[in-house]
């Protein structure tokens, strides 16, 4: 199914209060919206922040001019949500834990990558440009939107990220 | 580079990971998760008419027992005494007015220990 391609229809309804054309939405966003907060929050939280997030949407989806833009401004707002909470969390982290670790983090003994370890060392902002790039491979300005900064943001924030995940995760021709 | 190349990168190696780690089903599937949010939507419209019932019953009690409260503290008249504190003196400065019992005015007057010595 071509997600959004039906969307306009259904947010239309939604916009008049039709809980199930909501419902539908949700169906058909969720599993998309739980990738992207997973890889912000990581598993444990991804979900509620998602749940939240659309019960907010239903609230504000009257301020929605464009139907068809739905799944965008969705992302948008699991986006800024998702990283808002991953900030609280940095912050009620304790310190023993951002440490450096001794070790490299992110790869297991047997070269199996640790994904949400090496997420974790990312700022949640790198954490979601590196999902919107490689897993919604969306350009660098539809990124931008998404989170409300400009393309030039989101390549440093990804260059960030990308010399991190080096140092973290050397190549075989180490 | 090749494709192959390209995995054996770390940037590709990750991205060929995150993109496995991003895909993994949630724990709720797309209909529970639907029908979740749905009845926390439906949860929210409805008129909390239970709440609004204990809130007003809470509010009720809570007067019926201030106003218990107050008549205790400042118990009303009796008929005899109204007319007896209607027919007594104007208390002056210092001066209290003490009933002994429904028929019995003590009067005090209080002063200072120089005052009274004068």
């Amino acid at each position: 199914m071509a997600e959004g391609g039906n969307d306009a229809g259904l947010v239309r309804a939604a916009q008049l209060g039709d809980v199930a054309a909501f419902s539908a939405l949700v169906e058909r966003h969720w599993r998309r919206l739980v990738g992207l907060a997973r890889s912000v929050v990581g598993d444990l939280d991804a979900e509620d922040v998602v749940q939240d997030t659309l019960v907010t949407a239903w609230d504000r989806l009257s301020s929605l001019r464009e139907p068809a833009a739905f799944r965008s401004w969705l992302m948008r707002s699991v986006a800024r949500s998702a990283v808002r909470r991953a900030r609280r969390r940095a912050w009620l982290q304790p310190l023993s834990s951002l440490a450096e670790p001794a070790a490299p983090v992110g790869e297991g003994c047997d070269g199996a990558i640790h994904v949400e370890q090496l997420l974790r060392r990312l700022a949640p902002r790198q954490r979601a440009v590196m999902h919107l790039t490689v897993v919604e491979g969306m350009s660098d300005s539809e990124i931008g939107d998404a989170m409300g900064i400009d393309a030039a943001s989101v390549r440093s924030h990804r260059r960030r990220a990308r010399e991190a995940l080096r140092r973290l995760l050397p190549g075989e021709g180490r | 580079m090749t494709p192959m190349d390209t995995r054996r990168t770390p940037d590709g190696r990750f991205d060929e990971a995150l993109r496995a780690w991003a895909d993994r089903p949630p724990r709720l599937d797309p209909i529970a998760a639907a029908r979740a949010v749905t009845s926390r939507l439906v949860e929210r419209r409805r008129p909390p008419r239970l709440v609004w019932a204990l809130a007003t019953a809470a509010a009720v009690a809570l007067a019926a027992a201030g106003v218990l409260v107050v008549r205790v503290a400042n118990p009303p008249l009796a008929p005899q005494q109204v007319g007896l504190v209607l027919a007594s003196p104007t208390l002056t400065e210092g001066q209290v007015l003490i009933w002994l019992d429904d028929r019995t005015p003590l009067y005090m007057t209080c002063a200072a220990p120089d005052a009274a010595a004068q």
